[in-house]
């Protein structure tokens, strides 16, 4: 396909930029979805919004004020994380196109990565836009705690997104075993959504709520970051945070890793 | 009538062999009620978050709104557990499935609904009766049986908006194939319905009792019942004929959208 | 043939589909332009399409893709409407009419099943049945038949999802009969399929034309197809007929070349030159070749006969053996496809 004159990319960067112009495709929907996804927030947020109406003392360090850029920011940061590697990778084990992706000469989780973060970062932008302009106008959200904090922010997003990249691959994968995953990935699904704390901040769970959620690795994908930007990393600092992030990634990493080489073995064994 | 005994006995035929067919992956049919019913516990840990601060939320106390809660997921299950098809109305277009739909002698909107469903929907019910069982027993209430006529005529009422507005907003991917979204709003909009009308601007309530006239579903029949003071006897006894027109509305977009794709093909 | 009422089971008059197809520009610039003035163009997918297909016919339609057919076979089915002009079944329009016409039909799409994906084939068939509302003891034998000829027996209890393509068309043939339909319509059935399941249907659909008096109205790429099952053929290209009649017929009416190879005794070095003045009269003028004791003449048979153009060569030259090739229907819808046929040129020799 390469054609003379044209520089060749590496693979991986071929591939990122493949995710990034199917995402631009459809960069019209992505911004309505935005904008769809922030409407249910809104009920949250309107919920939240009148009891802080009816007794105005903060509820376990949140204040009025911190409680809407949470709520907000969470959805907001859950909606960024969301790929759709799980369907792709159950889809090509189900119908047998993984075939066609092992003969390639690259590292399949790399690939999907890096097709995946395309879609995010065109999807991320366009979030950030939407969001920044409405804050300006109406939303009137808080400032991250601290410069420092802003900037750790971001780097929580990213991890959070390899996090949540990894949970969705190894869903994927889980087809190898189970002939419909569809189940499995919508509890997994709606509890991560719960144990990420997207719908309300962990510390507001009931104490053993609180205790799944900090063993879980959802929380290090929407909860750490918004921690971070709040200001409420007392427990272990910034830093411990992401520590805890970069270890889940290491760990669900090796484990994908593992599951990947037995799937591999599997299909070998069905003749593919 | 014989038309409606026909169908009848249609429906509840497609509805053994779905069940057969969903059972087929035992595994999966567990995990996918579990997962229907974590989706809406989602909604009742923010209750319980909420009340454990405070005693009464726009004059709603946990009890009434468990309640509440209950009434506006109830129509979702209904739709997903009989007549979860409308979603896939663009991959039936895509894939000639609604040509063959036009060539047997049976309604196309119909064959569209009845050709998925979902006994996953149970999860989504199941919450739904454990959360009203819960604030109706916590109250003490004793209702009499007029009181739980008007609550099924209104759940009737509640669960022909959501399947008219399923059939209606899925029907306009006959005019785009972004209609996708003006669905998911609509969607959205629905869970508006499952706290009391009071929390939201002035604006919303309004729109949720017109347009997408979602508290008609939940809010108006319950306060009726539970006697709140923000609540209006009038659109209560109004709520199942909201069903009845957005039925008559919604049938009106499918059979445009269905002549239009007739009569220009795809 | 016809007399006062119409005997035709299908009548298509003046049929005309127009599609209206947004034009749309390129990028953001264009995609905003068709939010508030979309531009759209028509295209003529049938235009003024007039045809009878008597009860008890079988009839392909045959035509390089966007020729009109499956557009042909929707408006008939009642799936889509015409823009203009008209089509009957039985007296009947199939769209307005579409639930009591569609009792009357029996419909196979090629490569999409009407078979419920995840259930066993035969509670799709019993649901087909209490759709169609048959009797249970017409059903019964309705099914018996299909089975036994279609061999679906261990089939049954499978679901659909597991059958291969081949067992699924069967599936869906039977399925399509069950009601025994008046009109069946098949388009590409046999698309995809492997030869000995291809033969095994067109032996069935045949069976059932034949045997049973089903009409049959078939749209297939496959020649073998068309000559197996069906006695007529529609040709159509960009929305219209070409032609209407017997595969025969077809032959006569697009045989513009007839090949005679003439095999010599001996060597004659003038033999082209030769042949040329026996045949100065033939127009258009022979095209003749020779090679080694092999003289060939083409020629267009609907000026000369063949009988004419063989007894003038051979006074001429030493002949010991000739060949007259004609072109298969094959050939003839093979330059239908690459749009080399040559249409009315000459009128149908009848």
């Amino acid at each position: 396909m390469t054609t003379a004159g044209i520089a060749r990319r590496p693979k991986y960067v071929a591939l990122f930029s493949m995710g990034l112009s199917d995402a631009l495709a459809y960069r019209t929907s992505a911004a309505i979805s935005w904008v769809i996804n922030g409407w249910s927030v809104l009920i949250v947020v309107y919920v939240w919004y009148s009891l802080f109406a009816q007794d105005g003392a903060p509820v376990a360090q949140f204040d009025w004020q911190a409680m809407k850029t949470y709520l907000i920011l969470a959805h907001a940061v859950n909606w960024f994380m969301q790929s759709d590697v799980s369907w792709i990778v159950a889809d090509a084990v189900q119908n047998g196109n993984i075939v066609t992706d092992l003969t390639r000469p690259a590292d399949y989780m790399l690939s999907k990565f890096s097709q995946a973060i395309g879609g995010s970062l065109v999807n991320g932008t366009i979030g950030t836009v939407i969001l920044f302009g409405s804050s300006i106008i109406f939303l009137h959200l808080q400032a991250p705690a601290s410069p420092a904090a802003a900037g750790l922010f971001i780097l929580a997003c990213v991890l959070g997104y390899g996090v949540n990249f990894l949970i969705s691959y190894l869903m994927g994968l889980s087809t190898c075993w189970l002939t419909n995953n569809q189940g499995l990935s919508w509890v997994l699904w709606y509890a991560g959504r719960i144990l990420a704390g997207t719908v309300i901040p962990i510390s507001l769970f009931p104490g053993w709520l609180q205790t799944v959620a900090w063993a879980s690795p959802f929380q290090a994908t929407v909860s750490t970051p918004l921690l971070i930007y709040l200001g409420h990393d007392q427990q272990g600092g910034a830093l411990g945070l992401i520590g805890v992030q970069v270890a889940w990634i290491i760990g669900l990493g090796a484990f994908s890793r593992w599951l990947y080489a037995r799937a591999m073995r599997r299909l070998e064994i069905q003749g593919g | 009538m014989t038309r409606l005994l026909f169908h009848l006995r249609l429906f509840r035929r497609m509805l053994y062999m779905h069940n057969r067919a969903n059972v087929t992956y035992r595994g999966d049919f567990w995990l996918k009620i579990l997962g229907l019913a974590l989706r809406n516990v989602v909604g009742i840990v923010i209750v319980f978050a909420l009340f454990s601060r405070v005693t009464v939320l726009a004059g709603w106390t946990r009890p009434e709104v468990m309640m509440l809660y209950a009434l506006a997921i109830a129509p979702r299950g209904v739709l997903q557990l009989f007549c979860n098809g409308a979603w896939q109305l663009r991959n039936y277009i895509r894939r000639g499935q609604l040509d063959q739909f036009l060539t047997r002698p049976l309604s196309p909107v119909f064959q569209t609904l009845t050709l998925t469903m979902s006994i996953e929907g149970l999860g989504t019910l199941v919450v739904a009766l454990l959360a009203f069982g819960s604030g109706y027993a916590e109250q003490g209430l004793g209702w009499g049986p007029a009181q739980w006529l008007y609550l099924l005529v209104a759940i009737a009422g509640g669960t022909l908006l959501a399947v008219s507005l399923d059939v209606g907003m899925h029907a306009l991917v006959f005019w785009s194939r972004d209609a996708g979204q003006l669905q998911w709003f609509v969607e959205q909009t629905a869970e508006f319905a499952q706290y009391p009308l009071g929390l939201y601007h002035r604006t919303i309530q309004v729109a949720l009792s017109t347009a997408l006239p979602f508290a008609f579903v939940s809010f108006y029949p319950l306060a009726m019942l539970l006697g709140k003071p923000d609540g209006s006897v009038t659109l209560a006894l109004l709520s199942p004929l909201v069903g009845v027109l957005f039925a008559f509305l919604m049938s009106r977009i499918w059979n445009a959208g269905l002549a239009r794709y007739q009569s220009t093909g795809n | 043939m016809r007399c006062c009422i119409s005997q035709a089971q299908i009548e298509a008059r003046a049929l005309t589909k127009t599609f209206r197809v947004p034009k749309r520009g390129s990028g953001v610039t264009g995609a905003i332009q068709h939010l508030f003035a979309p531009v759209y163009e028509d295209k003529r997918a049938l235009d003024q399409v007039t045809f009878d297909i008597a009860s008890g016919e079988a009839v392909a339609c045959v035509g390089p893709n966007g020729a009109g057919k499956s557009t042909t076979v929707k408006l008939m089915v009642g799936i889509t409407m015409p823009t203009s002009g008209s089509v009957r079944i039985e007296g009947l329009d199939p769209h307005k009419e579409r639930i009591t016409n569609s009792r009357k039909i029996g419909v196979v799409f090629g490569q999409r099943s009407q078979l419920w994906w995840d259930l066993p084939v035969a509670e799709s068939l019993r649901l087909l049945g209490d759709i169609y509302e048959i009797p249970p003891d017409r059903y019964d034998q309705t099914l018996k038949t299909c089975t036994e000829l279609l061999e679906l027996g261990p089939l049954l209890g499978q679901a659909s999802r597991s059958l291969s393509l081949g067992q699924r068309m069967r599936c869906d043939i039977a399925a399509s009969l069950l009601h025994s339909p008046r009109i069946l319509f098949l388009d590409e059935p046999t698309i995809g399929l492997d030869v000995a399941v291809k033969a095994r249907i067109r032996q069935f659909i045949s069976a059932m034309n034949r045997e049973r008096g089903v009409t049959v109205v078939l749209t297939s790429h496959d020649l073998q197809d068309i000559e197996t099952i069906c006695q007529r053929i529609i040709l159509m290209d960009k929305g219209a007929i070409v032609f209407d009649g017997s595969l025969l017929a077809v032959k006569r009416q697009f045989d513009r070349s007839r090949v005679v190879t003439f095999r010599l005794r001996e060597m004659v070095p003038d033999a082209a030159a030769r042949v040329q003045i026996a045949l100065s009269e033939v127009a258009p003028p022979p095209v003749i070749t020779v090679t080694g004791y092999d003289t060939v003449v083409t020629f267009d048979p609907s000026h000369s006969s063949s009988a004419a153009v063989v007894a003038k060569v051979m006074a001429e030259l030493p002949v010991e053996d000739l060949k007259i090739e004609e072109p298969g229907i094959e050939s003839i819808i093979r330059q239908l496809y690459d749009g080399t046929l040559k249409l009315g040129v000459a009128e149908p020799v009848t």
